[in-house]
């Protein structure tokens, strides 16, 4: 139980960094390329 | 499930509680991001007296709470750093490497100290230690800001070493940095959470800039890598020991806000020159030596 609580104490906080980080920014990449797609489609 | 909740969210005491205090801890969070962008620094410095003063979490939950925050922060600032190439590797390694037996020696040399000292006095010792990083930070602070003003003269104090092994460090091209001086720079760091209650990483930066010569930019993101490693090992063994000294709950609040802090403190450290840069982390030095003295009053 010792070792699943360290586990825990040790992914949680790295999973969020990283989410919050690097993953935070490509997804906003990723938005405004949708975004993007779709402004051009409508100006088509 | 029970026993697994107690260990990771031990009941804390403190002046709020629910929303209120996940809202105050995000906001703390989100300062204390900042300056971890801006510097390369875990924040333990800041946060710790923060939460202690205005929240009222007892200091050892919230050194241990700082310390899994801090892995969360420090992370996503090494990725970016580390796509940057702003990372020394091999200081960053070495650094680290003495800090991991910095803090492992740390709480025996802290119980050796509390007796020869203090006499076994809690309070009179913790005061002490406090006093005596009062003085870290000040000394510190003034390094930076006289290094300011006197930019670009004198060796790094590192290159005077000749004793054992040397490295050439990549990024930067210096030449003949002695290995056991990157060591003792760990181990001296590393020893301040077991003496202290704070992490080490405030005195990092200044040293990689001050000591080793690297250039401000560089010496951030060396730090905050230096951070990460030594936070993890702490986090493990606090964790190890079952002492209920790490409260997730606290240490995701802080989070949540702290890793956009951490965008806007290195949207603006492209911004702003070197130079001004260091003057500004003085006055963080000062400002956090202010606030610690304060705590050593009351």
């Amino acid at each position: 139980m010792k070792l699943f609580s360290v586990c825990v104490l040790v992914v949680t906080p790295l999973v969020i960094g990283i989410l919050m980080g690097p993953g935070f920014d490509m997804l906003i990449k990723k938005l405004s390329a949708v975004l993007k797609l779709f402004t051009q489609k409508g100006e088509e | 499930m029970k026993e697994l909740l107690a260990m990771v969210a031990p009941p804390i005491n403190a002046y709020y509680s629910g929303y209120l205090l996940f809202l105050i801890l995000s906001g703390m969070g989100f300062f204390v991001g900042i300056i971890t962008g801006l510097f390369g620094v875990g924040g333990g410095f800041l946060l710790v007296p923060l939460m202690n003063v205005l929240i009222g979490i007892p200091v050892d939950v919230a050194a241990g709470s700082t310390t899994c925050y801090i892995i969360g922060t420090s992370s996503s600032g090494v990725l970016k750093h580390w796509k940057n190439n702003n990372i020394e590797m091999k200081a960053a390694f070495y650094i680290a490497f003495g800090s991991i037996f910095g803090a492992v020696s740390g709480d025996y040399l802290q119980d050796f100290l509390k007796y020869f000292i203090a006499g076994g006095n809690d309070i009179l010792f913790n005061k002490i230690m406090q006093s005596i990083f009062v003085l870290l930070l000040l000394v510190v602070g003034w390094s930076m800001y006289r290094k300011t003003e006197t930019a670009g003269s004198g060796i790094p104090f590192l290159l005077k070493i000749h004793f054992g092994p040397v490295t050439t460090l990549s990024q930067s091209g210096i030449e003949g940095i002695s290995i056991a001086g990157l060591f003792l720079i760990g181990l001296g760091g590393g020893l301040l959470p077991g003496l202290m209650g704070v992490s080490g990483g405030v005195l990092y930066l200044p040293i990689l800039v001050v000591g080793i010569g690297l250039l401000p930019h560089l010496a951030v993101g060396t730090s905050l890598t230096i951070v990460f490693i030594a936070s993890t090992t702490a986090v493990i063994k606090k964790g190890l020991s079952g002492s209920g000294k790490v409260s997730l709950p606290v240490a995701v609040s802080l989070l949540v806000a702290g890793t956009l802090g951490v965008k806007v403190g290195m949207a603006l450290a492209r911004k702003v020159h070197g130079d001004k840069l260091k003057r500004y982390f003085s006055l963080i030095a000062f400002a956090a030596a202010v606030m610690v003295f304060i705590k050593v009053l009351f």
